[in-house]
């Protein structure tokens, strides 16, 4: 086991010492390396899996998620339905697959979008100091305020349902947790000699928060974003749950999850498929920030 | 003393004033004009002119603010569209929501500081990887989908717990504990697996002092040496994040009281977020982002008075 984390170690020595040189065998190693963990070996599977699922899956499926089928309202899974039909007779399968698809897509969307807002501003804060660094971080305290899902609730309420004003409220949620990121990065390298060189030999400022701040401190992004993705996804789906999320007939996970316990005396697999398909999604996902992050911080992994 | 001072006027103050005023304007911001709404689209423009005159809905914004927090101050929320006070509708809500995050508090910590006390004193055997696992288990599956799934075991399939509703505990003590159980255990997953994470690591860390190895080395059993010498010194950091989680607990249990159909301050916001119902939605928010914003205080308070270091640092301006 200890050599095991010492050979991991001289190898991430290796890649760190050469940076800009992650190729293809930089990135088999890098897929390997997760693999040696059982947890990576777990979450890398499931994920697949629910990829084909959410992706692969409505493209090939003869039945839409939409059209009825007369005479077989919330049927027990059978050959026929994996995952049964519904209260208006639709096949769970396909609207479980497309739930999850725009699930995933608006969650991505939002943390994407709010991170590259987020950290626009975290670096004119951290990199301008002065007021406009106590404006920005004062306006980010403000939104951390609000508890958990209650900024997101109060936007929804501000912008409407749908799948656009949804993955808003939640790339808005995302903001604050960038943005600090960001100007703590910022305000870190910025002490550093590689900065002070660039500023020495004539760079502009934008240029050194971009050419140099932004690729030096790749790594500290990479590990907070698969977090992010956990948060956002689940925020997502409590929010559909709640009924603030998409409008029918359009499924989404935290929608199958609402109409799913209304039903769930009368047929259990249309609450259980979406909870289970949100909780291993939720897993696989924990796992592998867990273990990309000890596999990019050496002193995390010698901890334990 | 001066850090006290210092957080208070520095950061407490500010933040809920400005959150006050986010508030408030969100209400300006939400589209559709609120007499209308009470009245119902058919009334005659001079009722809802007469209603905004009377809601206050015709003056400028700035006194209208001071006007709302000023009532809201002295627990004077306005009117629900509901025609029942906001603060009515607290009086049924609020305690609910207190009663179920404080039971769920309290299961959440005596689990987790179990949990975490086992694991750190066993660290790298079984107890403590098990200890791991579970912790893993609650951290990634979030406490809503858990809540469903408890549900559907233990309320549709085993019927050991009723799966909707609250009794007040002075009514029917045994009925209260069956409604509220699977409720208070849902939302206690996560507590108990933070708090288990942060024992653990204290007192892995409290072990590796020089004190340690005196006591054991002059020959106190290992039973002495974590009750007498490790607990409590390892105790004072998980003391300060438990506050923090209180405050995250009122956050949580707006998803769980949907789960449960626990008839509390959550499911009031959600009704009145989709009833467009301004005041109550003001009045929650209000409420909870007060008393997040407190229990953060507070917790920033302890460590401060634990770590001088911090204090020193935070009061030359950090």
């Amino acid at each position: 086991m200890r050599d095991n984390a010492q050979v991991a170690f001289a190898d991430e020595v290796g890649i760190l010492a050469k940076p800009g040189r992650f190729g293809s065998s930089g990135f088999a190693r890098f897929v390997k390396r997760l693999f040696r963990d059982p947890r990576g070996v777990f979450a890398l599977s499931t994920l697949f899996v629910l990829l084909v699922f959410a992706f692969i899956v409505p493209l090939v499926h003869p039945t839409s998620p939409f059209e009825s089928i007369r005479g077989e309202r919330l049927l027990d899974p059978s050959s026929e339905h994996w995952f049964g039909t519904d209260e208006l007779s639709r096949d769970l399968f396909i609207r479980n697959a497309v739930g999850l698809r725009s699930t995933l897509l608006g969650g991505v969307l939002a943390v994407v979008s709010g991170w590259l807002l987020g950290v626009v501003l975290g670096y004119a804060a951290g990199y301008s100091k002065g007021i406009v660094d106590t404006i920005i971080s004062r306006s980010m305290d403000t939104l951390l305020a609000f508890p958990g899902i209650l900024l997101a609730i109060l936007l929804i309420a501000l912008f409407g349902t749908g799948l656009g004003s949804l993955a808003l409220a939640v790339a808005i949620f995302n903001v604050p947790f960038s943005t600090r990121l960001a100007r703590a990065t910022v305000l870190r390298e910025s002490v550093r000699d590689y900065v002070l060189a660039a500023r020495a030999i004539g760079c502009s400022g934008p240029r050194i928060l971009y050419r140099h701040i932004a690729i030096n401190t790749l790594g500290v992004f990479a590990v907070q974003l698969p977090i992010s993705i956990v948060n956002s996804v689940l925020i997502m789906a409590a929010l559909g749950f709640l009924g603030l999320g998409v409008q029918p007939p359009n499924p989404t996970l935290g929608g199958l999850l609402n109409d799913g316990r209304r039903f769930m005396r009368l047929e259990y697999t249309y609450l259980l498929a979406p909870a289970a398909i949100l909780a291993l999604l939720m897993l696989s996902l924990n796992f592998l920030s867990d273990v990309l992050g000890e596999m990019l911080d050496p002193v995390r992994r010698g901890k334990g | 003393m001066n850090y006290v001072l210092a957080r208070l006027v520095r950061q407490f103050f500010p933040t809920v004033f400005v959150a006050s005023i986010l508030i408030f304007m969100l209400a300006e911001l939400l589209p559709g004009d609120p007499a209308v709404i009470a009245l119902g689209e058919t009334a005659t423009p001079d009722a809802v002119a007469a209603l905004r005159h009377e809601m206050g809905l015709d003056r400028p914004l700035p006194e209208r603010y001071i006007r709302w927090l000023g009532s809201a101050l002295t627990g004077d929320f306005g009117r629900s569209t509901t025609g029942k006070t906001v603060t009515d509708l607290l009086k049924t809500t609020l305690p609910a929501t207190l009663e179920l995050a404080f039971i769920a508090f309290t299961i959440g910590n005596t689990l987790g500081l179990a949990m975490g006390i086992t694991a750190g004193i066993t660290r790298g055997k079984l107890p403590d990887a098990v200890v791991g696992v579970i912790g893993s288990l609650l951290i990634a599956v979030p406490s809503f989908v858990a809540g469903l799934l408890i549900l559907l075991v233990f309320a549709v399939w085993l019927e050991w717990f009723p799966s909707a509703g609250r009794v007040p505990i002075f009514e029917n003590p045994l009925e209260a504990l069956r409604h509220i159980t699977l409720p208070a255990l849902a939302l206690a997953g996560v507590v108990s697996a933070v708090i288990s994470r942060f024992t653990r690591q204290s007192i892995v860390d409290v072990l590796t002092n020089d004190y340690i190895r005196t006591a054991r080395a002059k020959g106190l059993s290992e039973r002495a040496v974590i009750l007498r010498h490790a607990l409590r010194p390892s105790m004072l950091p998980v003391v300060t994040i438990i506050g923090l989680q209180l405050g995250g607990l009122f956050g949580g249990s707006i998803v769980i009281e949907q789960v449960f159909t626990w008839p509390g301050m959550g499911r009031l916001l959600i009704g009145a977020v989709s009833s467009k119902d301004y005041p109550t939605i003001q009045a929650i928010t209000l409420l909870l982002v007060s008393t997040y914003l407190t229990f953060n205080l507070l917790t920033d308070l302890m460590y401060a008075w634990l770590d001088p270091r911090l204090r020193a640092s935070m009061s030359t301006g950090a």
